[in-house]
């Protein structure tokens, strides 16, 4: 199994997947240049949380023309995984690798914190073995929007992953901590091989951090959407 | 040289969060008769050259490719010289 970091001037996640990856998963692990074009085939590629260029104009809008995303698309394209953090997830976005964009956060702040998160997909749920898990979330624009007619697709694809909610799996309004359509906090595109979410699973991968709901999501989402 | 601006606004419709804390301050200050408040962002592109209809054009395809996001963003091009 051979997993590939992008490191975009602004990453800063990226040991965090890099260590996941090559410690937890035991996968032959590369850091890949935002700069440089991908030389070999990798089966799983991260594109890692952070503040690509700052965040200026839009975050991830300047990071999506990097050379690499090239070979990122190429990736997609033969089937293998794509999977965005937080960052990651916003840079696919405005690479329109997925659907809708995510704004600034309703209350304006950034968010720092643990989080309930209904497993919305039900392949997802079943391989994990539970429907709530709890992972990091830690961003300022993680307020996903898109039009009624891309949320009704994605709900009715079976693409929206992961949903805000409380302990117990409630999708109120309430438990939306940044303002996001339908309480959307992660998705998958039309050929389930691109993945982006806005909570950090590599953040929640070990026993030391007390909660190893990550490592569960990541490990459902390799089995089940990998060609390995 | 041409000189053109960019103004790129939200959608109708889409929630604009720094609008609203702007109103807020100033509702503070003692302006009452506000409806509302939109932010946006304007994006000034000097070019090399003269050529008025190649920088309007050039620009377009900017705001389309990146300076603007059509999920929530409008935009609206101006020659400023």
């Amino acid at each position: 199994m051979k997993a590939g970091v992008i490191r975009f001037a602004g990453s800063n996640c990226d040991f965090d997947a890099y260590n996941v990856l090559k410690d937890v998963f035991k996968f032959k692990t590369d850091f890949l240049w935002h700069k440089e074009n991908i030389k070999e085939k990798y089966d799983i590629i991260i594109l890692p949380g952070g503040f690509s260029y700052g965040d200026y104009l839009r975050p991830g809008a300047i990071a999506r023309f990097s050379k690499v995303m090239e070979d990122v698309q190429k990736h997609l394209l033969q089937g293998r995984l794509i999977i965005g953090i937080c960052n990651g997830f916003q840079i696919l976005c405005e690479a329109q690798m997925l659907p809708g964009v995510l704004m600034r956060n309703k209350n304006m702040k950034f968010i720092c914190s643990k989080q309930n998160l209904k497993v919305e997909n039900s392949e997802l749920s079943k391989k994990i073995g539970k429907n709530i898990i709890n992972m990091p979330i830690a961003h300022a624009d993680g307020n996903y929007f898109a039009d009624n007619n891309v949320l009704e697709k994605l709900s009715e694809q079976n693409r929206i992953i992961l949903k805000y909610s409380d302990q117990n799996g409630n999708t109120d309004r309430i438990y939306n901590p940044n303002g996001s359509s339908n309480n959307i906090a992660g998705i998958m595109n039309e050929s389930k091989n691109v993945f982006g979410t806005m909570p950090h699973p590599e953040r929640a991968c070990d026993d030391f951090n007390s909660i190893n709901d990550g490592k569960l999501f990541l490990e459902s989402i390799f089995e089940l959407y990998g060609r390995f | 040289m041409i000189k053109v601006r960019v103004y790129v606004e939200h959608k109708k419709g889409i929630v604009d969060p720094q609008g609203k804390a702007i109103k807020l301050g100033l509702e503070n200050l003692g302006f009452l008769d506000i409806a509302n408040v939109l932010t946006g962002k304007t994006i000034d592109v000097d070019f090399k050259h003269d050529n008025t209809q190649k920088a309007l054009e050039d620009t377009k395809n900017m705001c389309e490719k990146m300076l603007s996001n059509p999920n929530m963003e409008n935009y609206r091009i101006e020659k400023i010289n």
